[in-house]
């Protein structure tokens, strides 16, 4: 029958849900901070920036001032070549969704 | 520009995107630009609360958002939608469906109303079903089907007379009426049970509407958006049973109640093509010929065919197409976070850095070593 397998229950599946929305603005910065300021606010926390700031902790190198999360670069001298870490990416969420 | 956070219900992320539009329109003598922000959850569970609050809360910090849109919907489905409606049946319909799904059911259902009606007799003794009195009394309980009572003449074995209830028959006996051919009362006469379908049935049975509803109430059990099913869309000659936008990809369905035969795959093949649909999912309950999965296979099309072939795979066979189908959506989702998810470590402006640096500091060590010398002189 088959209603026996319209169980919610039985079946995970991934769910999507997307919004969008369209606003005139000035400057699209001051949105991002606006959204930054919110999510603190909401205490969420951005891994990104996060990850970042962890980053130059250990390699004991200032604080540089980022935007989004975005502009991740380190505009040091590092006075050896590191490889680029990478740091939650996709693939990442998509593992621990799964 | 985007980011993600981690939501507070485990297992969910938000991906954040604000996209600068190249358009630029000029407001109040001002140069302004449209930027689009665009929120995509990803997650395991049911997270509308935290999904609702977000939104409040983004929208509240930010003037000028007046409603969010569904940030997935397909383009086809929206223009189509301004023309169609969007399907939208009752509970009733969903819970009648579902008994369509039960073979007894539709057999003895067809059965009756291809005839216009049948004597229970008939139907007990004529269908092969396990149970056929079980049945009736079932589909009597379900107002599928409507019981009359038919006076046959004893005599003759005609058909004499029709009523709604054993009761009116009495009632008119008592007045002495008496059959027309035998002179026998009404009530000394054979009386069956005539089973006709409830008009609730025939448009079930119609264009095997009970698959449509079905459909509609699989994907809305797997939380397909209600705004991105259109149900018999037609068009000039063309009726697409159902067509699904799932982000930018569109689902075009056929659903048959018998075997998807070759007749059927040429027409089938041509609306893939028409509305450039991306999957074709064929939901035939007794399965499909395999001489159109042969032919499909040879055409090489662009869009790429499900076939569901029997009534009770319907929902494992469409979680799965859907399942593969949002995991897609997903990957294309957060890919802008690929470029975010490494720190680039600028090498070369390291260096300009670095060097700049040294100039000031050498510059200012030699200033420093030119003032210890000038001052050694001066002594």
């Amino acid at each position: 029958m088959l209603s026996e397998f319209n169980s919610k229950e039985e079946i995970i599946l991934l769910k999507i849900k997307s919004y969008v929305s369209n606003i005139f603005t000035e400057k699209t910065e001051i949105i991002k901070e606006n959204i930054k300021r919110k999510l603190k606010e909401l205490r969420y926390t951005l891994p990104l920036e996060d990850a970042y700031n962890k980053y130059l902790e250990v390699l004991d190198l200032p604080k540089y001032p980022i935007g989004f999360d975005d502009s991740v670069e380190i505009r040091y001298f590092m006075g050896r070549f590191l490889p680029p870490p990478r740091i939650f990416g996709h693939e990442d969420i998509l593992w621990r969704l799964l | 520009m985007e980011t993600f956070i981690r939501l507070k219900n485990t297992n969910s992320f938000c991906v954040i995107k604000l996209n600068d539009n190249s358009e630029k329109s000029e407001e109040k003598d001002k140069q302004v630009t449209q930027t689009s922000i665009k929120l995509t959850f990803l997650s395991l569970t049911s997270i509308d609360e935290e999904i609702e609050k977000l939104l409040m809360n983004i929208k509240d910090c930010i003037s000028g958002i007046n409603e969010w849109e569904d940030g997935l919907s397909n383009n086809t489905i929206k223009k189509l939608a301004k023309d169609f409606e969007l399907p939208n049946f009752g509970q009733r319909d969903y819970s009648l469906a579902q008994h369509f799904a039960d073979s007894s059911i539709l057999e003895t259902l067809i059965t009756i109303k291809s005839v216009g009606g049948l004597l229970r007799s008939d139907v007990v003794n004529k269908l092969n079903i396990e149970n056929p009195n079980e049945i009736l009394t079932k589909l009597q309980k379900l107002k599928l089907i409507r019981s009359e009572y038919i006076i046959l003449c004893k005599k003759t074995s005609e058909y004499v007379n029709k009523a709604p209830n054993k009761e009116s028959i009495e009632a008119v006996a008592k007045h002495g009426i008496r059959c027309s051919r035998c002179n026998r009362l009404l009530t000394e006469e054979n009386l069956e049970e005539y089973l006709t379908t409830t008009e609730e049935a025939n448009q079930m049975i119609d264009g095997s509407h009970w698959m449509t509803v079905n459909l509609v109430k699989a994907l809305f059990d797997l939380d397909v958006p209600k705004g991105s099913v259109l149900v018999n869309v037609h068009e000039g000659y063309e009726e697409i049973d159902a067509l699904v936008g799932l982000g930018k990809s569109l689902l075009l369905f056929e659903l048959k109640d018998s075997q998807f035969s070759i007749g059927h795959a040429y027409a089938f093949q041509s609306r893939l093509s028409l509305y450039g649909a991306d999957i074709g999912i064929i939901w035939a309950t007794d399965g499909v010929a395999p001489e159109v999965i042969e032919h499909f296979n040879r055409l090489e099309l662009d869009a790429k065919i499900h076939y569901i072939e029997s009534v009770d795979s319907l929902v494992p066979s469409l979680s799965k197409i859907l399942d593969e189908l949002r995991w897609e959506i997903a990957e294309n989702e957060l890919k802008p976070l690929l470029r975010q998810g490494s720190i680039v470590i600028n090498v070369p402006q390291g260096i300009i850095q670095f060097l700049k640096k040294n100039i000031r500091s050498w510059r200012q060590d030699y200033k420093d070593e030119v003032a210890v010398t000038q001052e050694e002189h001066l002594d």
